[in-house]
């Protein structure tokens, strides 16, 4: 289990996450949601161990993490850069890998080299951004670590080799118990891969749920009154509203059920309760944290 | 399906040292061909040379395929500055994750504690440049030393050298550790510099800057302790020896003492790495992995390191200024002060500016950097002022325990050179040595230093003095200082009375008698022979020549140095000249009876300077014994008279004049030098010279 409690970084000035705490449950698949600078990637490098928290604690299975060879050989951090690797082939990182992971399996390894085929001998510089991030996961789920943590993992992969890694990390996460904690901004893949998700925002944690109970949190309704206005309905909390003609869409946080009900006393000519993908959660959530989506095509 | 290796810290360290050597592999051959290039070659380039000693008997030998010579040279200092530049190049690229951000993550998350990761890079560095540059050191020192040492005994045995070779291997050991010391230094320096910055450019740049501003720093200090005008001068190479590598090297080029003389010194210089690198530790383990990718990591050392070259060039310009004004007669002069330190304010300000604004991007903070250049301008003055003041007092007043010395070496120069005409005759050789081999030799040396006076508040008679106490643990302490003639004459009578403390005796060789072909030059007592004797020398060697300016030699002569003449002939410098069938003639004459005197003792010589084109040079010395004016090619119409203002005339007709006194009653002596090709020696008689200059120069002239 990941504990992270009361833990700020700072940048000079700049707060990258301001008394922050958060669990992470070991198993799990956890999505780590937020814009950009909310301080995603700075969490997972302090889970990681390279920066340096300000204030507060970070424990892994009980153990602080930073300069912790014992908690370090248990993560395997896949950052959101690839060239670091340029210079190497998949050959030396395999062997770098196996050096410091004393779980590395050269099993695993040689069956992600079957699936990916990506060539042993040749440099990465002579790789794409998408084959550089398939050697950085292949190194990754061999290494036998415990947790995984991977910014951006996805990014630069074919929609083909997306469906292959994923599945590969399932499998992994199945058969070894892994951790694996993804922080994304293709909210699709943590929404297909994750079974828990945190949404960060100005170095805060805005809500951290199972992604189930989350998206059941938050629901659309749609309806439609006979003066083709939405009457008003302190009842409900209302994230947002949007009219199309004479039919409205809500988004309402709370029970659907209860949402139904209320529109239904107020003479609605139809009311109807759907679902929102985690990209409208993640949308609407943030809305309400002041960002302005309006005019943004999407 | 996973392994099951087990792993501690240890073999963690061990894996990841392993690791970065493998890592490493490009820089480790390069570093092992420029040390094959710059040593075992280099040695190997120079046995020919050695042949070639030992076959003409002469350390000053050619040899015959004169290009190994070259070529070993070539190889041993474009090896070393390569390698030097490796050394302090490899902490940039191997601590790569502090100059380049996308390193971090991979550095950072590795199971390792900061000790294993910082003691695996620092060793695995320093461990692939310095491997290949011991064994090839100790290769070429396996190459060199036993032949150099035997060329060296067959000299010995035939009296051409007096070289203890049983001193030579220990000297050259002391020079391999010191080469290894400069190569560890310029190591340790780049990896300070390193840890504290964020970039590669501002690693690799302020790598350079640090291994030049220290000894600059330290040599500025120096040269503002003699900044009084007493020129007490603490021993610069002394204290440079010990900054490796440039302090190291410039102190080798001054004083060709190795930095490691004893375990004393090597322990000196070990404790300064160890502070190196324990600071370097002691940062990176404090070092934010976030600030990789920023101009520095730690601000403070930037501004040190930018502040101390700046403070370092003030106090460079100041003592400089301050020493000119001194010794400045005209009051014509008196501006140029003012002008070194404005050019030194315009050499300093322009670069801070620029790499303030390259550090802080920003230019509101740019007040940052007046306020930085007022406090090195004011830290620069007061330096200045406690350096020339308090410090240089009590570097003049230093002295070691007569107990720690082991010998003293005093050398007194005359004021000035070429200034004979006006000092006593028994101080009129150029130098006169004195090597003190009891404690009261160096109690009186340290006497001399007490009384050492001032030319600031003493315009008296004084000689400079050299002191060296050469110290029973290896190392010297020298001293320059200023003191009263009159004091040198007790010293001299105080010293005759002593038997066995003089070493060399204060007389130089006397050379009554040396044969050029067919000629006698020196056999009177004065110089009213000399007339004759140039005639004689002209009409001999001219008349033997028969063919016409097949070659010509120089010659010195000096009429007033009848008694040793003959130790101004400095013949290794015309055997070149010689082998290559051009000689000249030079006569420098130093004449205490006037221009006019000399002009006449050259015209009944048979010259007649005035109908050719052949330039006169004189010097021109101050009744205090200054020299004021060096000057060439006087024109022909010039009045020549023997009072200070004739002479003064002639300077102003002149270009280039310096430093002239206000007052030209001031002006007292000429020497005129006439200098043309005089005469010429038939090419079959060039061999028969060339033995009789060797001669001389191998016994006579030197012993």
């Amino acid at each position: 289990m990941i504990n992270i409690e009361y833990v700020t970084k700072k940048f000079d000035d700049f707060c990258a996450l301001d008394n922050f705490s958060l669990q992470i449950k070991k198993g799990s698949a956890y999505g780590l949601l937020g814009s950009n600078g909310a301080g995603k990637s700075t969490l997972l490098r302090l889970i990681a161990g390279i920066y340096r928290q300000d204030r507060g604690r970070i424990t892994l299975d009980d153990e602080p993490v930073y300069d912790n060879v014992k908690i370090k050989q248990k993560i395997y951090f896949v950052n959101d850069e690839t060239s670091q690797f340029s210079n190497m082939t998949i050959k030396d990182m395999r062997a770098m890998v196996k050096t410091f992971y004393p779980k590395f399996s050269d099993t695993t390894f040689d069956k992600l080299h079957n699936v990916l085929k990506l060539p042993m001998d040749k440099k990465l510089s002579g790789f794409s951004k998408g084959m550089r991030r398939q050697a950085a996961v292949m190194c990754a789920l061999s290494s036998g670590c415990e947790y995984l943590l991977l910014d951006e993992a996805f990014d630069g992969l074919d929609p083909t080799m997306r469906i292959i890694v994923k599945k590969l990390m399932i499998d992994n996460m199945i058969e070894n118990n892994t951790t694996v904690i993804l922080s994304s901004h293709n909210l699709k893949e943590i929404e297909e891969f994750c079974d828990t998700a945190g949404l960060l925002h100005n170095g805060k944690l805005v809500f951290n749920r199972e992604l189930d109970s989350l998206k059941g949190d938050l629901h659309k309704v749609q309806t439609s009154f006979e003066n083709g206005e939405v009457p008003p309905l302190p009842e409900l909390e209302i994230l947002h509203t949007e009219q199309t003609g004479s039919v409205a869409t809500l988004i309402v946080r709370g029970d659907p059920d209860r949402s139904m009900s209320v529109v239904n006393d107020k003479n609605a000519m139809f009311c109807d309760i759907m679902p929102l993908s985690l990209e409208e959660v993640f949308i609407y959530e943030m809305e309400v944290l002041g960002y302005d989506f309006d005019g943004i095509d999407r | 399906m996973t392994s099951t290796v087990s792993t501690d810290k240890k073999s963690f360290f061990g894996a990841y040292y392993l690791y970065k050597l493998k890592t490493l592999k490009n820089q480790f051959i390069l570093c092992c061909i420029f040390s094959v290039v710059a040593m075992p070659l280099a040695a190997l380039c120079h046995l020919p040379v050695l042949n070639d000693m030992e076959e003409s008997l002469s350390l000053y030998a050619q040899p015959s395929l004169s290009n190994f010579a070259g070529m070993s040279w070539l190889c041993l200092i474009i090896g070393l500055l390569v390698l030097l530049g490796l050394f302090m190049l490899m902490p940039a690229l191997n601590f790569s994750y502090y100059n380049k951000k996308d390193r971090v993550d991979v550095s950072g998350a590795l199971p390792l504690t900061f000790s294993q990761r910082f003691w695996g890079d620092t060793l695995s560095g320093l461990t692939v440049c310095l491997a290949p540059f011991t064994v090839c050191l100790a290769i070429a020192a396996a190459i060199f030393i036993p032949r150099f040492c035997q060329v060296i005994s067959v000299l010995n045995r035939e009296n051409v050298t007096d070289l203890p070779v049983d001193k030579i291997a220990p000297y050259l050991l002391m020079l391999a550790v010191t080469g290894i010391i400069c190569m560890v230094a310029g190591y340790l320096l780049s990896l300070f510099v390193t840890v504290c910055s964020g970039r590669f450019s501002a690693s690799v740049l302020f790598s350079i800057v640090i291994a030049l501003i220290i000894p600059f720093f330290a040599a500025v200090c120096v040269m503002a302790c003699g900044g009084n005008g007493t020129q007490t001068f603490t021993d610069a190479g002394n204290i440079l020896s010990y900054l490796p590598p440039f302090g190291t090297v410039i102190a080798f080029t001054i004083n060709g003492v190795p930095a490691v003389q004893s375990l004393g010194d090597l322990l000196i210089i070990l404790a300064l790495f160890a502070v190196v690198l324990l600071a370097s530790y002691f940062i990176a383990k404090y070092r934010k992995a976030e600030k990789t990718g920023e101009h520095f990591a730690i601000n403070a050392v930037y501004h040190a390191l930018t502040a101390v070259s700046v403070g370092a060039v003030l106090l460079l310009a100041l003592s400089i200024a301050f020493n000119f004004e001194l010794d400045s007669y005209s009051s014509g002069i008196t501006a140029m002060p003012g002008l070194i330190i404005a050019l030194s304010v315009l050499f300093t300000i322009i670069p801070l500016v620029v790499l303030d604004i390259f550090h802080y991007r920003n230019f509101a903070k740019m007040w940052r950097t007046a306020v930085k250049y007022a406090a090195c301008a004011g830290g620069a003055l007061g330096l200045y002022l406690l350096m020339s003041g308090p410090v240089s007092q009590m570097a003049l007043n230093y002295s070691p325990a007569t107990d720690d010395i082991e010998c003293t070496y005093l050398s007194v120069s005359t004021p000035y050179e070429y200034a004979y005409s006006y000092s006593d005759l028994e101080l009129r050789n150029d130098y006169i040595d004195m090597f003190l081999c009891d404690s009261k030799g160096a109690e009186f040396a340290k006497q001399l230093q007490e009384k050492a006076i001032s030319v600031q508040s003493d315009s008296s008679p004084s000689r400079e003095v050299s002191i060296d106490y050469a110290l029973k643990n290896g190392r010297h302490i020298r001293k320059s200082i200023r003191v009263g003639e009159d004091l040198i004459f007790d010293a001299l009578e105080y010293f005759g009375g002593i038997e066995g403390v003089l070493d060399t005796p204060l007389n130089p060789p006397e050379i009554n008698n040396v044969n050029i072909p067919s000629l006698k030059i020196f056999g009177g007592d004065s110089y009213n022979n000399m007339p004759e004797l140039i005639s004689a020398l002209k009409y001999d060697i001219a008349n033997d020549n028969g063919k016409e300016k097949t070659g010509y030699f120089t010659l010195w002569l000096s009429t007033e140095t009848e008694k040793y003449g003959g130790y101004n002939f400095n013949f290794s410098i015309f055997s070149e000249p010689l082998k290559n069938d051009s000689l000249s003639l030079r006569i420098p004459i130093f004449i205490n009876d006037g221009y006019t005197k000399t002009l006449e003792l050259i015209k009944s010589s048979g010259f007649n300077f005035d109908e050719d084109d052949t330039p006169l040079s004189f010097a021109v010395f101050s009744d205090d014994y200054r020299t004021v004016e060096k000057s060439y090619d006087i024109p022909k119409d010039a009045i020549y008279g023997e009072t200070g203002e004739k002479i003064f005339e002639l300077l102003k007709l002149t270009g280039g004049v310096m430093d002239i006194p206000k007052n030209s009653a001031h002006l007292a002596v000429t020497s005129i030098c006439y200098d043309r090709p005089l005469f010429y020696v038939p090419e079959e008689n060039v061999d028969k010279l060339l033995k009789i200059i060797e001669k001389y120069e191998r016994t006579d002239l030197y012993d």
